[in-house]
């Protein structure tokens, strides 16, 4: 009996995915019910920037827009108007976000405080487009909102890094 | 447990600072003008103005269906509304200039308005 097996690259990217989207849509979808107003904190974004963080980004980009799908699907809104501004919305935050994390300088919270503005600042454009004046008149209200659900998301990224940290250095303990 | 990000309390002064002088601003814009005028946008494209002083109860054609609004005592309100959270409904009635309530689902929005407002800008 081998000791070791060797997984494809492949199978392991899948597995991955499907764990990581899993828990994104699933989060989402529990948000959405619990809450289902245009404001959201947004836990399933959770998941999209610690694959950010740990350099997952093919798949933090799959999950991002899976979450989309699967969340506008659930919600019965897919190919509306909510969709497509939430899709953009997304693609937007997730590269703010890819690019806060490229150098280590900014924190989990700082990064998704940022995603968390461009997320909504792209909702609130797409809403102007439907009935005008709404962005001058919400984004104050909008941008301290982003600071309220950016800074609960980092903060749950910032302890679940640490969690898997402390798991790590006690593995190689063991070892 | 520390959190060693320095530059995130500075995103975070920063945001907070432009979130609340936002506000700020917004909120002594609409103290120093008297709404005199209600406006009724719907995502047709329609533009209705009633006078505040004649109390008033006015049924609007919506995306989804008519929605209920009433004009008393230089206030405001959603009476009914055929959107599925009522969010608009539960959220009461708009008093001061330039306060806006909006039914993003049947795609109606009422404003104060002073009456001082530009028609058009040509640039």
């Amino acid at each position: 009996m081998p000791s070791h097996i060797e997984i494809p690259e492949k199978v392991t990217l899948i597995i991955e995915l499907s764990i990581y989207s899993t828990l994104a849509i699933g989060f989402h979808i529990i948000e959405t019910i619990i809450n289902p107003t245009f404001f959201k904190i947004g836990i399933g974004n959770a998941v999209i920037l610690l694959l950010i963080r740990q350099k997952k980004i093919k798949i933090a980009l799959i999950t991002a827009l899976l979450k989309v799908f699967f969340g506008s699907l659930f919600s019965g809104s897919l190919l509306t108007p909510i969709f497509i501004s939430s899709l953009f919305a997304s693609i937007l935050s997730f590269f703010i976000m890819f690019l806060m994390s490229k150098e280590n300088v900014f924190g989990p919270v700082g990064v998704s405080i940022c995603g968390s503005i461009s997320h909504n600042f792209v909702l609130l454009a797409f809403s102007n487009l439907i009935i005008s004046g709404i962005f001058s008149s919400l984004w104050s209200i909008f941008i301290l909102f982003s600071l309220l659900s950016g800074s609960i998301t980092g903060l749950i990224v910032f302890l679940f890094e640490n969690l898997l940290n402390n798991l790590t250095e006690k593995k190689m303990l063991i070892k | 447990m520390k959190y060693p990000y320095k530059l995130d309390y500075l995103i975070i002064a920063v945001v907070l600072a432009i979130g609340i002088s936002g506000i700020y601003t917004k909120y002594q814009n609409n103290k120093s003008e008297n709404a005199r005028y209600l406006i009724i946008q719907t995502s047709k494209g329609e533009r209705l103005e009633f006078d505040l002083k004649c109390d008033t109860i006015l049924f609007i054609n919506g995306r989804l269906g008519i929605s209920v609004i009433e004009i008393s005592n230089n206030s405001a309100r959603f009476l009914s509304s055929p959107c599925p959270n009522k969010l608009c409904v539960k959220h009461g009635s708009i008093e001061n200039c330039n306060d806006q309530l909006i039914c993003i689902p049947n795609g109606v929005l009422i404003k104060f308005s002073s009456g001082d407002d530009l028609d058009a800008l040509s640039y």
